[in-house]
């Protein structure tokens, strides 16, 4: 009789587990508020034409009068206050992934300002970033290396927007980094 | 005897289920497995779904009801009391392997969550997982909560199996420390093998694979109300067995019995060549009996047991009513050395089935004394009773073979009166 209970309790952690994630995480999800600048559409032009009255945005700290996301572009972003990188020809500004890193906060700081893609598909020689990784990778990004910034998704990325919602544990202490500041 | 049973479970439990813990846990820095929320989630649930898949493959190995196990778990029907907790077991540590795989995202976010929870058929490893877990969950609801006809339900649980193969495939495309890990590999991949070779002997190979005798009915006789003598003549070789031993039966091609098989003891006396069962119509099948036709083939696999395997020098048998059939054979076998007090408990007299055949027996056997207790008219049989008729319990073997309430209650109240638990054996049907 006893495995019975255990069995009644496993069954029933697992099902409101569940459900509650999935309800929490899919049916109640809010579209993220947060837009991204105006696209430059087809136009591979030099001219600026950012619209600066965005909202918050994925994109900040970014340099107005920034015209193409060239490699020395990215690499002024090379900091906590403002963070981008580049994986596989694709610009991502990831300033507000901070601290949502379940690799740690130092992995990302070590990237910024870089071309990060080897690091994200070996995870460091540790594995590859899994599917649901590259899905969150995906709404931070901001153009193509040698394009404008745009508020389109990259085309051949799985397009799921996912809202950076705040961290359940906002603690650094989490994460396996020695040094996080 | 008490003590074998109970150590048995838990010295099982850890030779299955530690090796791949330990295996895994030499393939990788424990500082690393563990360096954070994430990580700390991700290894508990690689340790569960490593320790869950052990105890299902585990399980398999338990049902091919090999003769040794009778001296493991002292009793083959005790397997299947282990089997039950194993297969549990393996369940709940199986359920919460997914669920804390999931919750180390947790710290990104409670969709990040979710999204790994929905199923894609692009991550065709997982779903083969998933595909496991909840046909096991449809099974194990039948088992642990459903009553169903015995065997409705018996077909339901053969599933287990086709579970059981897609969890195979979960761990041998999932990239994870079983891919990575050579030793691990080879650990899951064999048990999982022997499970299978398991499930191929008592299913697809047991034609050639288990060993039966072959018997033909010669009688059938309705010795009370709900109550069926079966004769059996052997027709090739015969089956030596032990008094108070049992055997799977299966009858063939009767145009009234079912083709299923059942245990039941064997109440012959050992020497004789003609075998008997005496079994009671308890349900759907047990039913059908008074209907077997003479001359049907039975197909017999055993024998199996130990119940009233020794000869100690004071004995008190309590046999509740169909209970009885065991001591019917092993009371033909009473050596003069043994001394024996028998209770056979019945409601009333006429389920008193074999009355003059022990009244017989204590005749002729000077230590053999025997007392019919009739609790419709003498009140339920207790251990109150029963050591106000023999006196001293002290240095007695009891054993005890009836209802599972009746056989349960006396075993509490000799325990509450300080008799110790290895001194009472008892044999349960139940789980067979």
């Amino acid at each position: 009789m006893k495995i019975k209970y255990l069995v009644t309790i496993s069954l029933f952690v697992f099902w409101a587990a569940t459900t509650a994630v999935l309800l929490a995480g899919l049916v109640f999800y809010q579209k993220n508020q947060i837009t991204n600048f105006a696209p430059i559409a087809s136009e591979k032009t030099n001219e600026a034409t950012l619209n600066k009255g965005n909202t918050s945005g994925a994109v900040s700290g970014e340099n107005p009068g920034v015209s193409t996301l060239t490699s020395a572009e990215v690499a002024k972003h090379n900091s906590r206050q403002s963070c981008w990188f580049i994986i596989s020809g694709k610009v991502y500004d990831v300033t507000n992934f901070f601290g949502h890193h379940p690799g740690g906060d130092n992995n990302l700081l070590m990237n910024c300002g870089a071309d990060a893609t080897i690091a994200f598909q070996t995870q460091g020689g540790r594995g590859a970033h899994s599917e649901n990784a590259v899905n969150m990778l995906s709404q931070y990004y901001i153009g193509d290396v040698g394009g404008g910034i745009t508020d389109n998704q990259p085309s051949d990325t799985i397009n799921v927007s996912v809202s950076p919602l705040p961290s359940i544990k906002n603690d650094d202490d989490e994460y396996d980094d020695k040094n996080d500041d | 005897m008490i003590k074998q049973q109970k150590i048995i479970l838990p010295i099982l439990i850890a030779l299955f289920a530690l090796p791949p813990v330990l295996l895994w846990a030499a393939a990788t820095p424990l500082n690393v497995r563990f360096s954070g929320f994430s990580a700390s989630m991700r290894s508990i649930g690689q340790i569960l779904g490593l320790m869950g898949m052990s105890l299902f493959s585990l399980n398999f190995l338990l049902t091919a009801r090999l003769k040794i196990f009778d001296q493991i778990f002292n009793g083959l029907n005790r397997v299947y009391i282990n089997h039950h907790f194993i297969g549990g077991l393996a369940f709940s540590l199986l359920l919460m392997h997914p669920l804390m795989l999931g919750l180390r995202f947790l710290p990104v976010s409670v969709r990040a969550v979710a999204l790994f929870f929905m199923p894609s058929f692009d991550k065709i490893n997982v779903m083969f997982g998933s595909a496991a877990l909840f046909l096991m969950m449809i099974i194990l609801v039948l088992t642990f909560y459903i009553s169903l006809l015995y065997h409705i339900w018996k077909f339901s649980h053969k599933f287990m199996a086709v579970a059981f193969f897609f969890a195979f495939l979960h761990i041998i495309t999932i990239e994870s420390d079983i891919s990575a890990s050579l030793p691990l590999r080879y650990y899951m991949i064999g048990l999982a093998s022997l499970s299978f070779l398991a499930i191929g002997y008592r299913t697809l190979f047991s034609n050639f694979a288990v060993g039966h005798y072959r018997y033909l009915v010669a009688s059938v006789r309705n010795l009370a109300p709900e109550i069926t003598e079966i004769s059996l003549q052997s027709a090739k070789s015969a089956m030596s067995y032990r008094a108070g031993q049992f055997a799977y039966f299966r009858f063939k091609n009767d145009a009234n019995v079912t083709a299923e098989e059942h245990p039941f003891s064997l109440a012959s006396k050992p020497d004789e060549p003609t075998l008997k069962v005496v079994v009671k119509n308890l349900g759907d099948y047990s039913n059908t009996l008074p209907s077997l036709s003479v001359g049907t083939i039975a197909e017999i696999e055993g024998p199996f047991g130990v119940f009233l395997k020794d000869h100690a020098l004071k004995q008190i048998w309590i046999a509740g009513g169909i209970g009885v059939t065991p001591f019917l054979s092993r009371a033909h076998c009473l050596t003069p050395k043994e001394n024996v007090i028998m209770f056979y408990s019945v409601r009333d007299e006429k389920e008193a089935i074999c009355r003059k055949e022990l009244e017989d027996i204590s005749h002729s056997h000077p230590n053999f004394k025997f007392i019919l207790w009739v609790s419709e008219s003498a009140g339920r049989l207790t251990a109150f009773k029963i050591k106000e008729t023999v006196g001293e319990l002290e240095g007695l073997k009891t054993s005890i073979c009836g209802p599972l309430p009746m056989m349960q209650s006396l075993k509490t109240q000799f325990k509450a009166m300080g008799v110790s638990a290895h001194q009472i054996n008892t044999e349960e049907f139940n789980l067979l």
